[in-house]
């Protein structure tokens, strides 16, 4: 049995932070973490420190990038006349998955909760109206969760597109209600997107 | 453990590990609770799709007793009140009634005469033919089940119930315009309410008919009061008014 000493016990704290790291898993990974030859756990630790230091949001639609923009906004051949506006990065990455969107995206980053302080202004609703207001947008769609909260969000949105001449649309109903679409497959996420409404 | 054939209305939700929910119900057999949901953040179970904020909910969970979180073992939606989905003045409205309760009632404790009135507020303002008028009286009710009822009736200095436009947050009762001390904790209140009022808060449901115009300063005054007597901050609030303007 190992002496409990104080590094062990922060990489325990640290590991038992991530999400579906238990207090037990966080300590097995903690051991295995000891026990691996010295050059292989360095190289974890600095490709932590690697994706601290080099991802960040894209400045254009806040994904997640090593270059801004991102690859998405600066592919030639992805179609830049639509916007795909959705919570957080990961549902873009869940879009991508599935390989049934083309267009631009543009990623909250939340949505709104007023119980929790989540105003309108604390997401990148501003940003999302300043790529509009430049032009070229002819739709907008909006794929925020299917929820009650999502689906405030979307209609606070469409409330600020009104005065633009442009469609505004709402994923279809693929997504069972409550469900996560970042836990969507691509077959629900391809029919969400066809099933797609006019938002009125 | 015992298990619970229970109904609840969804508080809040929080995203808890990779794919689980803890779930804050307000119960009608334990009051405010949390819950623990695992795994159904995952599109393909059904249960998520059963826990919508502020959607009445049927709820079969395990609880220990003296334990905090509760584990829901099934969860069947009775009303979502879709209505929320298509106004944000109903959103916002709803959203201020639950951080309210939210910070108002303590864990465990059943409330029989909140339940049922936290019930009629959301029937009520799913219908189609809702007013916003309607909501001053709900949100004063809510606020004196939970024991901090505003007094509104009469200026506590003097005791006249001609222009009542001010609160003195201290007193907790309304003040005129000749007796109110210049002070941070004197507030405006709208002009209309101690008038509406008269009987006191207790009136039949929605029977408070406020201007419409009125409201975003009601919300402001509710807003102050509530924060001052909670020594927190609410903050759904700043929402609601500005959707109410
Ligand atoms: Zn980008
Ligand atoms: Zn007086």
């Amino acid at each position: 049995m190992l002496e409990r000493s104080s590094s062990f016990e922060t990489l325990v704290a640290e590991l038992n932070k991530l999400p579906g790291i238990g207090r037990k898993s966080a300590e097995r990974l903690a051991y295995h973490i000891i026990k691996m030859p010295k050059d292989e756990a360095l190289r974890l630790s600095s490709s932590i420190k690697a994706v601290k230091e080099k991802i960040f949001f894209c400045s254009l639609c806040f994904n997640l990038t090593e270059h801004d923009p991102c690859s998405i906004c600066s592919d030639p051949s992805r179609k830049k006349d639509r916007i795909l506006v959705v919570e957080d990065p990961m549902d873009i990455a869940a879009f991508e998955r599935s390989g049934v969107y083309h267009g631009i995206y543009h990623a909250l980053q939340g949505r709104i909760i007023p119980l929790k302080g989540i105003t309108p202004d604390r997401l990148r609703i501003k940003e999302l109206l300043d790529r509009i207001e430049k032009g070229g947008i002819r739709e907008v769609i909006l794929a925020t969760n299917p929820d009650v909260e999502g689906e405030a969000t979307a209609l606070y949105i469409s409330k600020q597109l009104a005065s633009f001449d442009l469609e505004v649309t709402r994923i279809g109903l693929g997504v069972p209600m409550g469900g996560s679409l970042e836990f969507s497959d691509s077959v629900t996420l391809g029919k969400a997107l066809e099933g797609r409404k006019k938002f009125s | 453990m015992s298990l619970f054939n229970d109904e609840g209305f969804v508080i809040t939700r929080s995203e808890w590990k990779e794919s689980s929910l803890i779930v804050r119900f307000f119960t009608r057999e334990h009051g405010k609770l949390n819950f623990m949901a695992k795994g159904i953040r995952r599109a393909k179970t059904r249960i998520g799709s059963f826990l919508d904020s502020f959607s009445r909910v049927k709820i079969i969970y395990y609880l220990k007793q003296g334990n905090d979180l509760a584990s829901l073992k099934e969860a069947f939606t009775i009303n979502l009140y879709p209505s929320l989905r298509a106004d944000l003045r109903r959103f916002a409205a709803v959203s201020f009634y639950f951080e309210i309760l939210d910070i108002g009632l303590a864990p465990h404790e059943r409330h029989e005469d909140i339940f049922s009135l936290t019930s009629e507020f959301l029937d009520t303002i799913d219908k189609p033919e809702w007013v916003a008028e309607s909501l001053p009286w709900y949100f004063l009710e809510i606020a004196g089940r939970l024991g901090y009822a505003p007094r509104l009736e009469k200026c506590f200095v003097c005791g006249t119930s001609q222009n009542l436009a001010h609160f003195d947050l201290d007193a907790g009762q309304c003040v005129c315009q000749n007796c109110r001390k210049d002070s941070e904790k004197v507030i405006p209140m709208p002009q209309y309410l101690a008038s509406e009022i008269k009987g006191g808060v207790s009136n039949e449901g929605g029977s408070i008919a406020l201007p419409s115009h009125a409201l975003p300063d009601f919300f402001h005054f509710m807003k102050d009061f509530l924060e001052y007597r909670f020594e927190k901050r609410i903050k759904s609030g700043d929402f609601l008014i500005t959707q109410m303007a």
